[in-house]
């Protein structure tokens, strides 16, 4: 019975298929992985380093869907930074966790009505701010400086009649939808039984 | 990069640590299955054989668990199930457990966070006991935010126990435990836990540790 089970176990265990999982690309499904200095774009590393004096930053290689790309992450001034590069170091954004409070009270009320379109019951879970790099990349800091980010990336749960999912969703200077996907459910059984 | 030999090696060093003061040892090998679509209802299954390690490897009982689990939240969840273990001992009778729990989890950055709170009621012969549990919980992701496929992730939980029967002085149980897992793929897990629990703490304790590995497998 012992080796039976055990057997069985391993088998389960070892079993390393790839299963070919039918993923529709409007769902998120990055992946990303924490890398060495040296496997990161040097050009990538400079523009980093000119947005912040923080030592402690966190790199990482992101895989989403064929996509590969860089990123940077850091707390600066109690913020969380995110700053993600193309493959061969070409800036793309920033992004900037930000508390509610932070988005103008106008703004908010139409991403409130858009949101209730989905839902009618919601809970925002994570805003970042987004600022796309300008023409002179000179000028990137003091568009973060003055709070003039191009878009909003948010992650929000929903709850309706039959079931709760979380979206991520890119919402334009106007409160507009632009982009949603779903977010993945991680399973977490090993916590709950 | 920490190695991989070298994380499992801190994953058993209260194994170690611990050794001179356990009265038993005991192997626990699981296989789980949770079945989750779109909706609000998800299920779990989980079959699970516990032995003793002294100087042989002793079977002790083989149990199979069914749950069914109601998201009540966006963040908690209801939950019952029920329990048949299969003793190999003849004096011992064989148990029938029902449970109910609810539970609530948080993420705080790559941190989750789970309370569970449990009722337990274990059917033995004619004995009928009642457990009331708690425990507090939470996982990492050793590598990133998520765990995603071929990540390791460390866990950690601490349960109290209150147990009531009748005729009997109720108990209170205490468990520890620290297990690191690996995401095999997108539906895989396999996680090594281990566990020390103070039985009966306030009078005369057993000191049991557990090794448990869990094979986790999401539909």
């Amino acid at each position: 019975m012992n080796k039976y089970s055990l057997g069985i176990l391993m088998v389960f265990a070892f079993a390393k298929a790839n299963y070919l999982t039918a993923q529709s690309q409007q769902t998120k499904t990055e992946q990303e992985e924490r890398i060495e200095v040296n496997a990161f774009p040097a050009v990538a590393l400079d523009q980093v380093q000119a947005l912040t004096t923080v030592k402690k930053i966190k790199l990482y290689r992101e895989f989403d869907g064929d996509k590969e790309s860089f990123e940077a992450k850091f707390k600066s001034n109690g913020r969380r930074y995110s700053v993600e590069f193309s493959e061969d170091g070409t800036l793309e954004d920033v992004e900037i966790e930000v508390a509610k409070r932070k988005i103008p009270d106008p703004l908010w009320e139409i991403i409130e009505q858009n949101l209730e379109q989905i839902a009618n019951r919601w809970r925002v879970e994570r805003i970042q701010q987004q600022y796309l790099p300008p023409v002179n990349k000179k000028l990137l800091e003091q568009k973060i400086e003055s709070g003039n980010f191009d878009a909003l990336e948010m992650v929000v749960a929903f709850k309706e009649k039959r079931k709760i999912y979380r979206k991520e969703l890119l919402i334009d200077q106007q409160g507009n939808i632009i982009k949603e996907r779903d977010v993945k459910r991680v399973a977490y059984d090993f916590l709950l039984f | 990069m920490i190695s991989y030999c070298f994380r499992v090696f801190f994953v058993l060093i209260p194994a170690m640590g611990l050794s001179q003061i356990v009265d038993e040892v005991l192997v626990q090998p699981s296989i789980n299955v949770s079945f989750h679509n779109d909706s609000r209802w998800s299920f779990n299954t989980a079959l699970e054989q516990r032995n003793v390690v002294a100087n042989e490897y002793d079977n002790l009982h083989v149990q199979l668990s069914q749950f069914a689990s109601y998201e009540i939240g966006f963040y908690s969840q209801i939950g019952m199930g029920v329990m048949y273990r299969e003793v190999f001992d003849r004096d011992r009778p064989e148990e029938l457990r029902t449970t109910q729990q609810y539970v609530r989890t948080r993420n705080f950055n790559s941190l989750k966070i789970a309370h569970r709170v449990r009722w337990d009621q274990r059917w033995r012969g004619d004995l009928l006991t009642h457990r009331w549990r708690y425990q507090f919980s939470g996982a990492i992701p050793l590598n990133g935010n998520v765990t995603d496929a071929s990540e390791f992730y460390l866990t950690s939980a601490a349960e109290i126990v209150f147990i009531a029967e009748n005729n009997e002085r109720p108990a209170y149980d205490q468990r520890v435990s620290i297990g690191l897992g690996k995401q095999l793929n997108s539906d895989y897990k396999l996680q090594l836990t281990t566990e020390y629990r103070w039985e009966d703490f306030t009078a005369a304790s057993d000191r049991l540790l557990f090794v448990n590995l869990a094979l986790y497998y999401s539909l």
